[in-house]
């Protein structure tokens, strides 16, 4: 079946990892839950989708919802973390043919946008709940996240390596840098309605202005 | 000013310092416009009267704080000394003090610009033209002074400046930074950003 849209990408889903001592029939219970979410939220915003009308598009009770989730911040924060995950591998595969550094940032931030691109409201809800107080101390710290900044990390400790950068040049803080520029393109390409073309323009600019002092002995 | 005007102007005054007080107590989400009218004192129906919606409350909150925040730096913009770097240290270390004294409001501001519901009549954070002002005089300064390339973009660094300003504002949400740990961390990010801007061979001037 063709999908009429592009906004729905239910594959990081299908593939959730799940101990293995839920039986399949969870499994599946929790990926069309999950991906009936994915589209509630996508379409209604986060505050928007309420759980009765998330069961009602996946078919089975609020009560079988609960079973597998605790609340629906629980179950937004697994789509999130499910797609940064997966986003994390599509950077690091984008920069492992990249033969500079900025060749190698571009192509990272240029996955990052292209992956969202199609799912716009959904990155909006993300970002609107990261803010929030409790979300914010739940998503600290939390694995997939940290793999975003580190895909960056290892690009700048490779440039140093070869010689591109200087000794000096403070990865971690750089990184953290970079992936706030990263991140502040997003506001544009939601409410702007920017086009992949002027978010690389403007991220090939930021990043050159970030690497700019990295780059003097 | 006529009585209606005048009790209209009343009825505003009091929903937004009511809302100010509750936004930062109870959170921006917890907050429903029936608890700000029995705050202010004012029925539901005159809350919005005078305001669209919440969004509408809270962008208009940020907008008087906005303003006390940019007269205290239009205040402190011509007695700031020492290099560029330096200057710009102090224009977000006041900012970060300054919005500490209210995180949770300031949170919720941060929230509301990626609002789904958000209505037009709002100014949602990141929109605000004064900051931008203000960082382009400072490295335009800089450059008469001699601390700043005379080649750099100067657009692109207050973007990126501003960037790094908002997203540092993260820890505040994540680890309950106070002013001086998100000044701390502002002011090392400057410092990769200056070692770009600063002209080729030569100290800086300060």
């Amino acid at each position: 079946m063709k999908h009429v849209t592009g906004t729905i990408l239910p594959a990081g889903e299908t593939q959730v990892k799940v101990p293995t001592r839920r039986s399949l029939a969870k499994k599946q219970t929790r990926a069309k839950v999950l991906l009936a979410a994915r589209k509630l939220f996508s379409e209604q915003g986060y505050d928007g989708a309420t759980i009765r009308d998330i069961a009602a598009a996946a078919g089975m009770s609020t009560g079988a919802v609960f079973a597998n989730f605790a609340d629906k911040s629980d179950l937004f924060r697994e789509i999130m973390l499910n797609d940064i995950s997966n986003l994390a591998e599509i950077m690091g595969e984008a920069a492992h043919r990249a033969r500079t550094v900025d060749e190698a940032l571009l192509k990272i931030f240029m996955a990052g946008y292209a992956f969202y691109k199609s799912q716009l409201p959904l990155a909006r809800a993300a970002f609107s709940i990261s803010w929030t107080c409790d979300e914010g101390q739940i998503l600290r710290n939390v694995g997939p996240v940290q793999a975003l900044t580190e895909v960056i990390s290892d690009q700048l400790t490779l440039g140093v390596e070869r010689g591109e950068l200087s000794r000096e040049s403070e990865v971690k803080l750089r990184s953290q840098m970079l992936f706030d520029a990263y991140l502040s393109n997003y506001p544009q390409a939601v409410f702007g309605g920017w086009s992949l073309d002027a978010l690389q323009a403007r991220s090939k600019d930021q990043i050159r202005v970030i690497l700019a002092g990295a780059r003097r002995g | 000013m006529g009585v209606r005007r005048s009790q209209k102007a009343a009825t505003r005054q009091r929903v937004i310092e009511a809302s100010r007080t509750l936004f930062e107590s109870l959170g921006y989400a917890e907050t429903t416009v029936r608890a700000i009218a029995r705050e202010a004192g004012v029925s539901v129906g005159s809350v919005f009267t005078t305001f669209a919606s919440k969004s509408e409350i809270l962008s208009q909150v940020m907008v008087e704080r906005l303003e006390e925040l940019y007269a205290e730096l239009d205040r402190v913009a011509p007695l700031l000394r020492g290099s560029t770097a330096d200057r710009l240290r102090s224009i977000f270390a006041i900012h970060y003090a300054f919005e500490t004294r209210r995180t949770r409001l300031f949170l919720a501001h941060i929230a509301a610009a990626y609002d789904w519901t958000l209505s037009p009549d709002a100014t949602p954070f990141g929109r605000n033209e004064h900051l931008k002002q203000i960082l382009v005089d400072c490295l335009t300064e800089g450059v008469a002074r001699g601390d700043v390339d005379p080649n750099a973009d100067l657009a692109l660094i207050v973007d990126t400046l501003r960037a790094t300003y908002a997203w540092t504002y993260r820890l505040a949400a994540r680890e309950g930074a106070d002013s001086a740990a998100l000044s701390a961390t502002m002011d090392r990010h400057i410092g990769l950003i200056a070692q770009g801007f600063m002209p080729r061979g030569g100290e800086p001037r300060a």
